[in-house]
């Protein structure tokens, strides 16, 4: 005989189950970047073999045709491509490793940038970073914050059209950091469009989601919300 | 290839080990440092790599961090206790830092991510030959 489970957790269970669901994930991806490295460094090899015999040929005086080397560059420019690729899916994944962590705003937006721009320049739309210097890192769930940044980005996305920006930029303000979205060419936008889970998440984060002043005078021309994360203090 | 790489190797007495399960990768990287002059070897797991430690004697060893047999860490520990003095560039397709902060804990000379750029690896391969005879004088 069986004994019953009930469907429903606490509060806290749901947490933890979130918190185990993003840590499998992000070990698959860190997983799939290794196994894609391996498979890149095999390619740079064989290429990297292929361009010596060939510089080897060149220097006996035996014509190699120049399309061979062309071709053999063009790989290695893409195994390095890709090779970048997986380093930022690989660092992306491992910050689900730890439920709380210390880090740096402008590294885990810069690693989240290099997947988004894909879909903005399919909108034709410009994404634009502004990273503030000298921010120092915060302590706070960088998983949780990367959701939060895909779920805010993806809000912002849907707002604009073809030749308009997004500007994201961040700064530091005290007891943690500010990342603010500019969605230039946008006059006007609502927060209360975005997603009930999505603010859920933000107010799990301990963070504040408010709009920015419009810019542009009588006339706006742009519009966009900025994300308070506060560092919360190191636990012991 | 460039002369200065060409010359990497030349009358330095160096020979150096790659231990990495990934077969093709170790074989090709083998044969490209070969062509620059280096007396290199390759073994396909860390028992094999063990194994070539003791025969070849080699100053200089490339790990793998993540092999099917037995993890790169292990490896680095039993050459460490065979010859303290065996420099060892550790390979990982890790993007965590830790498991290279780790490998630099256990004596390793330093880590490289895959996929690495030859120039850089050559780079790094005579560093590690420098602090080798420098520790020897």
């Amino acid at each position: 005989m069986t004994t019953g489970v009930t469907a429903e957790g606490t509060g806290e269970q749901e947490r933890a189950m979130r918190q185990q669901q993003m840590a499998s994930f992000g070990r698959l991806l860190a997983d799939f970047s290794h196994e894609m490295r391996n498979h890149l460094a095999v390619i740079q090899e064989a290429n990297g073999l292929l361009e010596d015999i060939l510089a080897m040929e060149d220097s006996k005086g035996n014509s190699v045709p120049a399309l061979l080397e062309e071709t053999a560059a063009q790989i290695g420019q893409r195994v390095r491509r890709s090779a970048d690729l997986c380093q930022h899916l690989s660092k992306m994944a491992h910050r689900s490793d730890t439920p709380l962590s210390s880090f740096s705003v402008n590294e885990l937006l810069a690693e989240l940038i290099v997947f988004l721009e894909r879909s903005a320049h399919s909108r034709q739309v410009s994404l634009q970073l502004n990273p503030g210097e000298g921010i120092g890192t915060i302590y706070n769930d960088p998983a949780l914050l990367q959701h939060i940044l895909y779920q805010l980005y993806a809000f912002s996305l849907e707002l604009l059209s073809n030749g308009q920006t997004l500007v994201i930029s961040t700064a530091q303000v005290e007891g943690g950091a500010l990342m603010s979205f500019c969605l230039v060419g946008v006059p006007e936008l609502d927060l209360i469009g975005m997603s009930a889970t999505v603010l859920v998440a933000v107010a799990s984060l301990g963070a504040k989601l408010e709009e920015l002043e419009k810019t542009g005078g009588e006339v706006a021309v742009s519009s966009g919300f900025r994300l308070l994360v506060p560092s919360l203090p190191v636990a012991l | 290839m460039k002369d200065k790489e060409q010359e990497m190797g030349k009358n330095k007495g160096m020979k150096l080990l790659i231990i990495d399960d990934e077969v093709e990768f170790a074989a090709t990287l083998c044969r490209r440092l070969q062509l620059r002059n280096i007396d290199a070897v390759d073994a396909h797991s860390g028992q094999e790599g063990l194994v070539l430690l003791t025969e070849e004697d080699p100053n200089i060893v490339i790990l793998d961090l993540k092999m099917h047999d037995m993890s790169g860490l292990d490896v680095l520990k039993k050459i460490k206790a065979y010859d303290a003095r065996i420099e060892v560039i550790m390979l990982t397709g890790h993007g965590s830092v830790r498991a290279g902060i780790e490998a630099g804990e256990k004596g390793a000379f330093d880590y490289m991510i895959k996929p690495v750029d030859l120039p850089d690896l050559l780079l790094k391969i005579d560093e590690a030959m420098k602090k080798q005879a420098e520790g020897r004088r």
